[in-house]
């Protein structure tokens, strides 16, 4: 089931890859529906509340290495999965307008990279999700580098740069791990359970998790390492931009999640604070530097440094409502930013032009846009009652039983989420026309309205019935956390009085 | 059924949305859905009066929103006294403003979009119903949120006038600053409760009652704490000190707006939800003390501003300020009927004055300066009649709603034993009370002024100044500005106005002073709700001296109105002379102290600019970018040195797997493998 959700956007990007031209965007169309078809049985097939993984497939692959191929999912897999091939189809929808030259590289691309990212969420060995996490850079770097704009060149070389330094980093840490299995067993595995089982001494877990928490904090990313991102994104294809934003960066808080934090949970309580402290700083830092910019694609980019503030925020609060927002957040922010870069890119379709001084007054020319936009810049703000509120809710609720005066820090966000956003709206949308270039835009086309209307759909009923998805979250999340409290008596990480944990330094 | 009545709101928002009806259609969807609302309201509110002590209240959950750990939050409300008078104002109140409004938006500029308007409208019955009926403090929040949002959208209703758009945004920006406050009070309330943590409104009463210990920490610091972040986010909502700068500037709304969002209920959410938590706050007497402090501070603050305004929504906007002020004056004593009493008169006599200001603005084509107005009694006598009630009752004229409700505070204020155990708890009340009697008797000036501006004296608005003042005042394109005698507004506009007249007038008798018969009606109805804090609250008796207050504050009020009379219709060149010898206070109130002048320049260019020019182009272009670049180049440089490679980004590959290499075997040797 898993192979077949993984493997089947191959198959699609090789047929649309041979196909002529013309058919490239119906057939890549088709098959990212016929994905999306196929993996809906997960969501029903789940089972939510067993907390162990499920659809699991392992079969030996390379014996003499103890490399197995094996693949299932949780809660958390499961939804990161449908969030990609639910926006999979929206890109190819998108990319119909927008994507001048070379339909079938871009299509196929696109594919092969929803394989991969379905890969990297679905694989339980470490060799295997390495090859996944690889591969995923391949089809992004070459999105980026031929279908971008102007400083394209520059921009993928920086992306490159940070994530290869991640990925040897992590490739490091991965080696390492697979070497204390043999000595401590004996036996040769690069198996995640097999793994888990392992007790890594303090010393080495601290580096071990050193080199995985710079490669998925990369990626997050988390201040500092975040400037390879608003320049990925400005100069990225809307698709490259939604898929970039709205999936890939989760690749980064799946990571943690997945491989960082459950091997090495001493290296978690030593560094917790410091990486509270980091998401803190990317939650203000990213709001602020929003705030000032005068290109819409590059505000996005930085609301969405702050945006994954609160993920890895909820995560290193290591308690339900923590790590469940956290999860929520994910799911919100693939939505909600991926919904943003598409209404972006359906301005620049138009105006070619991502300036902010550009537009003003769109509502009385293009009031359906308007609308949506509306919409989704409340989401973004955490409205509650939509989407986005209720990620941002549980985790700082949670983060505050941990961390209390970071977490009254990272509340500020909501005054500065909603300075950034309501800023940038009003000058796009409200006031008067003052630019004609903009009295002849076109508002939406039913296309647009097509792959704009699930998103709304998406935002709405996530802020007001969260529930189903975060029944699907809560056993793996309780797993998570249980993790940490067995390893520490739970200490830290328990109602803890008073005075907040790690301030009173009592781990 | 309880769910129906926040239902119906929405349900009309949606209808509105999708059809884009005409004026008619559309607000006659949004006026019905809304008295439908009211009628159910007003049924739910005659149940809770037959519940038995001790009794269930009606509640209704739907399913629930958020379950994850030890949380749960339902999506569930609950009709307890409290809530059911609100949900009555809002209805009720609600509907007379939808029907006026279908009036009173017949001249608008941009006629395809009124369906807009009360599609907001209903949406914010809606929300304000959820911020009242909910039985969570999450779901509270939502409404909370929620009627910011309409408030936002209403505000800047007229969207392509930028300044209006702007009032809007600075409307949403300053209560996110309040919930800021808000919602760290909400976090650290429940984190401090432990296992026992709820959000859910009764439970909450129950554990905290059970267990006061548990808030207690820090020496009572925590519970002090928590009630003043409350108390933070009230300042947003509710428009008091540090906060309330966005009130005056949301004027920019429509005028039902104002009456509806603006005066009778929106901004009385801040003291609604310290009502709600009046359990939280009698353990907390430092927090009421700082609560009652800025409310009557408040109070007089937009006092003295009011004195010298001159468009008339503004002078209604800050004495809309004032008056949230004495009713967080009231709860903070521990008269938290008397402050919530005090919520509901100035619904009845405020929204009355806005839609009376409406019908005037109306009738003048969208002219506010008081200076242009004056002689209007004649010409509009239904309008004159109806605001002439309200004013009565806002000065505190005897026997009006407003007189019963704001004299019971300022007794209640010079009264109270809550601050005893605080330092000069004594005198406390006694400076409190002064405060906001001073207060009362200048509101008796400035309404006087604002009466005899605008309904007395000779008519000035001529056919020039109408045209000028009309580009000036009115963005939406509206273009004809004829010089017309004004004249009476029509049925549906002047009909809500008598309705709201009538309860102006006689809506005292809902609760009244001790000393009459029939006395307490709303004291005997909310007093389940107010329990836990009649235990702990005490008030002095006060014999002859409460008469003697009271004669003294009525007698002030006669002598500010003959004032005002002197100056704006006896010798109207008065004010100018007064003016002139105290340029700086005039100028100062005229420019509203230059709070928001400070507010820029203290905070907002700041930030903005240590964003703009710190933090963006230091930090992230030149240190973090910087070092990425200058590692960048490194890499190169040693590629080239080894040369033949072929372009850089190989090379940096190259130097990469070299660093990682070098690193593994670092990370063996730390390892001790």
């Amino acid at each position: 089931m898993l192979s077949l959700v993984t493997f089947l956007p191959f198959v699609g990007a090789l047929l649309v890859a041979i196909l002529p031209q013309g058919v490239a965007k119906m057939a890549s169309l088709g098959v990212s529906l016929l994905v999306l078809a196929v993996s809906l049985p997960l969501w029903f097939g789940y089972d939510p509340a067993g907390a162990n993984f499920q659809f699991v497939e392992n079969m030996p692959w390379i014996d003499a290495f103890g490399v197995s191929y094996h693949m299932g999912i949780d809660g958390v897999s499961l939804l990161l999965i449908l969030l990609t091939t639910v926006l999979t189809p929206i890109i190819v929808l998108a990319g119909f307008s927008g994507v001048e030259h070379g339909h079938r590289g871009y299509f196929a691309l696109m594919l092969a990279l929803e394989g991969a990212m379905i890969g990297t969420f679905c694989a339980l060995d470490t060799f295997v999700f390495y090859v996944f996490w690889e591969l995923v850079l391949i089809p992004m770097y070459f999105l980026i580098g031929i279908w971008g704009g102007q400083r394209r060149i520059y921009a993928t070389v920086k992306f490159f740069i940070y994530t290869v330094v991640g990925s040897l980093l992590m490739l490091v840490a991965f080696i390492a791990l697979y070497h204390w299995q043999y000595t401590q067993t004996g036996v040769w595995s690069t198996d995640l359970e097999t793994l888990l089982k392992l007790h890594i001494p303090y010393s080495a877990q601290l580096w071990m998790f050193l080199c995985f928490a710079l490669a998925f904090a990369i990626k997050v990313p988390m201040f500092p390492f975040h400037t390879w991102l608003p320049d990925a994104h400005v100069e990225a294809p809307t698709g490259g931009s939604v898929v970039l934003a709205g999936v890939m960066l989760k690749m980064g808080t799946y990571g943690f999640y997945r491989f960082a934090m459950p091997l090495f949970p001493d290296a978690v309580v030593t560094f917790g604070p410091a990486m509270i402290g980091l998401a803190v700083i990317g939650i203000v830092y990213g709001a602020l530097v929003a705030m000032v910019q005068d290109d819409v694609k590059k505000l996005v980019a930085y609301s969405s440094v702050s945006h994954l503030g609160y993920c890895m925020l909820g995560l290193f609060a290591l308690n339900a409502q923590g790590v469940s927002g956290s999860v929520f957040q994910m799911i919100n922010h693939g939505i909600s930013t991926g919904a943003l870069f598409l209404l972006v890119g359906v301005l620049y379709e138009r105006r070619h032009t991502r300036m902010i001084a550009e537009y003003g007054g769109l509502a009385k020319v293009v009031p359906k846009f308007a609308f949506v936009f509306m919409v989704v810049t409340f989401s973004s703000i955490g409205l509650p009652g939509l989407n986005g509120f209720v990620g941002e809710f549980l985790v700082l609720l949670g983060a505050f039983q941990f961390a209390p005066v970071p977490t009254a820090i990272a509340v500020s966000g909501v005054i500065f989420g909603a300075t950034y956003m309501l800023w940038c709206f009003q000058r796009m949308v409200f006031g008067p026309l003052q630019n004609a270039a903009n009295a002849e835009l076109k508002d939406l086309v039913p296309r647009e309205m097509a792959y704009l209307a699930p998103l709304l759909v998406a935002i709405v009923l996530l802020g007001v019935y969260p529930q189903p998805f975060l029944d699907r979250i809560n056993p793996s999340v309780n797993r998570f956390v249980a993790r940490f409290a067995e390893h520490y008596d739970g200490t830290p990480y328990k109602h803890a009085g008073p005075v907040p944990g790690w301030i009173a330094g009592n781990h | 059924m309880l769910a129906l009545i926040p239902a119906l709101p929405l349900l009309g928002a949606i209808v509105n949305g999708s059809l884009r009806g005409s004026r008619m259609v559309a607000g006659g969807i949004a006026t019905a859905v809304v008295g439908l609302s009211a009628v159910l309201s007003f049924l739910t509110l005659f149940t809770v009066m037959g519940v038995a002590p001790g009794g269930d209240y009606p509640s209704q959950t739907l399913w629930t929103w958020m379950h994850t750990g030890a949380l749960t939050v339902d999506i569930g409300f609950r009709a307890d006294p409290l809530t059911a008078v609100m949900m009555c104002v809002i209805t009720g109140i609600g509907s007379l403003i939808h029907l006026y409004s279908v009036g009173y938006m017949d001249d608008d500029g941009d006629k395809a979009s009124v369906w807009r308007f009360f599609t907001y409208l209903n949406l914010f019955i809606f929300a304000m119903l959820l911020l009242v009926m909910g039985d969570s403090f999450p779901l509270m929040f939502v409404g909370w949120e929620g009627v910011g949002l309409c408030s936002y959208l209403l505000i800047g209703f007229w969207y392509t006038n930028s300044d209006y758009a702007s009032a809007g945004k600075k409307a949403f920006i300053t209560n996110r600053v309040g919930d800021f406050s808000f919602l760290i009070g909400l976090f650290w309330l429940y984190w401090s409760l432990g296992d026992k943590a709820t959000f859910n409104f009764v439970q909450l009463a129950d554990v905290i009652e059970k267990h006061p210990d548990l808030v207690g920490g820090m020496g009572g610091c925590a519970v002090t704490s928590i009630c003043l972040l409350f108390f933070g986010g009230a300042t947003g909502k509710s428009a008091q000190i540090p906060l309330f700068v966005w009130l005056p500037d949301a004027m920019a709304g429509p005028t039902p707006v104002s009456a509806l969002i603006h005066a009778a209920t929106m901004v009385t959410s801040g003291i609604y939800m310290i009502c709600r938590l009046n359990f939280l706050y009698v353990l907390a007497p430092a927090a009421m003390a700082t609560v009652a402090t800025i409310g009557a501070l408040t109070a007089l603050f937009a006092a003295t501003i009011a004195i010298t305004q001159n468009d008339i929504k503004k002078v209604l906007a800050y004495s809309t300020v004032s008056q949230l002020g004495f009713m967080f004056l009231g709860v903070g004593v521990g008269g938290f009927t008397a402050g919530f009493f005090h919520v509901l008169t100035h619904a009845f006599f405020k929204a009355l004055m806005f839609l009376g200001s409406g019908s005037i603005i109306h009738a003048l084509h969208h002219e506010q300066d008081m200076r242009k107005m004056g002689g209007l009694r004649k010409y509009m006598p239904i309008t004159f009649a109806t605001f002439f009630m309200g004013y009565l009752a806002i000065i505190g004229f005897p026997g009006f709603s407003g007189f019963i409700s704001k004299d019971e505070i300022l007794w209640l204020t010079f009264s109270t034993n809550v601050f005893q155990d605080l330092p000069f708890g004594d005198v406390m009340p006694k400076v409190l009370w002064f405060i906001a009697f001073s207060t009362a008797l200048m509101t008796a000036f400035y309404m006087s002024r604002l009466m005899f501006m605008t309904f007395f004296g000779e008519y000035r608005g001529g056919a020039h100044d109408a045209h000028d003042a009309h580009g000036a005042h009115d963005a939406h394109g509206d273009a004809h500005g004829h010089a017309h005698t004004p004249h009476e507004s029509p049925l549906v506009i002047t009909l809500p106005l008598m309705v709201l007249a009538v309860l102006s007038v006689f809506g005292g008798a809902l609760n009244l002073p001790h000393w009459l018969p029939m006395s307490g009606g709303m004291e005997t109805f909310l007093a389940p709700v107010f329990e836990p804090a009649e235990k702990v609250v005490t008030f002095s008796e006060g014999g002859s001296l409460e008469f003697v207050l009271m004669g003294v504050t009525t007698l002030g009020v006669f002598a500010s109105v003959f004032a005002a009379w002197t100056m704006y219709v006896t010798k109207p060149e008065m004010p100018a002379e007064i003016a002139k010898k105290i340029p700086k206070l005039y100028t100062g109130s005229l420019n509203k102290w230059f709070v928001d002048e400070i507010y820029e320049a203290a905070l907002l260019t700041p930030i903005v600019t240590a964003s703009r020019q710190v933090l963006w182009a230091v930090v992230d272009a030149q240190i973090i970018d910087g070092a990425v670049n200058g590692a960048g180049k490194a890499a190169s440089l040693v590629g080239e040195l080894h040369g033949k490679i072929g372009h850089g980004k190989v090379q940096v590959y190259a130097i990469s797997i070299a660093l990682g290499t070098a690193f593994i075997v670092c990370a063996y040797a730390l390892g001790g493998v």
